[in-house]
């Protein structure tokens, strides 16, 4: 029974260090450093970029006029 | 105005480009985003899917500010405290002109502040959300057309007379000024080559010049150093016998001083009703019907043209309104409706107890000008044309056959020209003892005494 135990928390065990490297492999992570500069975000990444306003930015109402 | 992308109103410029905000404008750049408008400078997403993406925007936005300039002395101030400090005090920062008229229709007074706080509450809320910030003329569209970056960012120095001047001065000034009313063409000023930007006229110090802390001018019209046609025009008096006849300078003993505007605009528009249910434009319905009685709700915008007689005349201490008495060179004026009714203010729950303490029609400068209208066309220079009768004076001009002036048989009442005129007929009742003084009265017109 105990060996049963021994097993079952040993599987445990290896599933949870395995995530922890599929997360840190997603995030690229090193030593809690992002490295993938793709999911690192500035104001500039975004306000300088076409591409990712386009699909972000949200529709504005008629610009009309004033008074 | 032209409708902006999406994408334009926050774009910077791309990042390989040299025509975006770092290097158009590294000064400004250099601040820092965040420096001004919060936020967070970099944030992480989960992933690169556009859902993850959208939660890692809406966490670099946190407490963001759109527009810094709103605390102008905490970011502007820095490097302009000069000019910020003198255009907290400016006419377009304080509204002085509606303060002052609104002031004076709830009770008397002068300003916003001497009216009961439910007026200065919702004068703040709802009139103030007109006002003007820095940013909203040097960086971006101002707020009443939704934004959006001028030109990436940069900072300009001169606000673009489209996409800042008359994105709120547009239902009138804009509109006139562009000939965009029906049967109007553009002003002469437009399409000149020299003269057609707001600010080749206007040469006031729009941030305010650092008197209005302690003398708030009362209407647009007090505000220090606004052009005058005869700072260009001054020596045109005598170019020929209309203007020497009609020249307005107070001497009445040598003509009939008439305002510029009078002869040399075109149709301009009116409005009624615009604000009479506390809220902005956008949230009323353009109607067709006459809705002078206070429909509260509705709107209406009119060409209209309509000459009046100045009570201020030739006494620049006169007890009438500013407008009035700035102009006091002026005899005839023209008369343009503003939006406003008795009902107006009733859903601040305010009355208007001195409603009739100044005109609801008001003294007006149309930017329309043109030297030909249907005053000055005249079609003739040898000054006795028929026309005169029919454009313009009531009484009707006729000549004989020596082409002398002769008077035809008092005023004509049927004469289109006196659809020119504010005449008691165009005053809704309610409006009467307001517009009182400056409406014209037809034993005014029989009378040649009166204009000349």
């Amino acid at each position: 029974m105990n060996s049963l135990k021994l097993i079952i928390l040993s599987i445990i065990v290896i599933f949870f260090l395995y995530n922890c490297e599929k997360i840190s492999q997603s995030l690229n992570l090193v030593n809690g450093e992002v490295t993938d500069p793709n999911l690192v975000y500035t104001c500039e990444s975004c306000h300088m970029s076409y591409d990712m306003l386009n699909k972000l930015a949200e529709p504005r109402g008629e610009a009309g006029g004033g008074g | 105005m032209g409708q902006l992308a999406d994408y334009e109103y926050t774009y910077l410029g791309e990042s390989t480009s040299e025509y975006n905000f770092p290097n158009l404008d590294p000064t400004h750049y250099n601040l820092g985003c965040v420096s001004c408008h919060g936020g967070l400078p970099e944030v992480i997403s989960n992933s690169i899917k556009k859902t993850d993406k959208i939660i890692a925007m809406e966490k670099a936005h946190t407490d963001m500010v759109t527009d810094p300039s709103v605390d102008a002395n905490i970011t502007c101030g820095g490097c302009h405290d000069n000019i910020v400090e003198h255009n907290e005090f400016s006419m377009h920062t304080q509204l002085w002109g509606e303060q002052f008229k609104i002031a004076q229709r709830i009770n008397g007074s002068e300003n916003i502040e001497s009216c009961p706080s439910s007026a200065q509450d919702k004068f703040s809320t709802e009139c103030m959300s007109c006002h003007t910030t820095c940013g909203q003329c040097h960086v971006s569209r101002p707020n009443t057309v939704h934004g959006g970056l001028l030109n990436k960012h940069v900072f300009q120095k001169t606000p673009d007379m489209a996409n800042n001047c008359t994105a709120c001065h547009g239902s009138r000034i804009g509109k006139d000024f562009y000939g965009e009313l029906e049967g109007n063409h553009p002003d002469v000023h437009f399409t000149s080559k020299d003269h057609n930007d707001c600010l080749d006229c206007h040469k006031e110090n729009l941030h305010g010049d650092g008197t209005e802390e302690d003398n708030p001018p009362k209407s647009r019209y007090e505000v220090n150093n606004l052009p005058t046609c005869k700072e260009c025009h001054e020596s045109d008096f005598d170019d020929n016998l209309y203007h020497q006849s009609h020249w307005a300078n107070n001497i009445p003993d040598d003509g009939s001083d008439i305002s510029c505007f009078v002869c040399h605009s075109q149709n301009y528009v009116s409005c009624d009703g615009c604000h009479t249910q506390g809220q902005w434009k956008e949230g009323y319905v353009e109607v067709d019907t006459d809705i002078h009685e206070g429909d509260a709700g509705y709107y209406k915008e009119y060409p209209d043209f309509k000459i009046g007689i100045n009570p201020s005349y030739n006494n620049v201490n006169s007890i009438y309104s500013p407008s009035l008495k700035t102009h006091y060179e002026d005899k005839w004026i023209l008369l343009r409706h503003i939006p406003i009714s008795e009902e107006t203010y009733n859903n601040w729950g305010i009355d208007q107890a001195n409603f009739s303490s100044i005109e609801t029609w008001e003294y007006t400068s149309p930017h329309n000008i043109s030297r030909w209208t249907n005053q000055t066309n005249v079609d003739s220079l040898n000054y006795n044309s028929e026309n005169c009768g029919i454009n313009c004076h009531a009484h009707g001009i006729g000549f004989n056959n020596e082409n002398n002036f002769i008077i035809n048989d008092w005023i004509d009442y049927q004469t289109k020209n006196l659809d020119k005129y504010l005449i008691s007929e165009n005053v809704i009742t309610n409006d009467s003892l307001a517009n009182a003084n400056v409406i014209v009265r037809k034993n005014n017109i029989e009378n040649c005494g009166v204009c000349h």
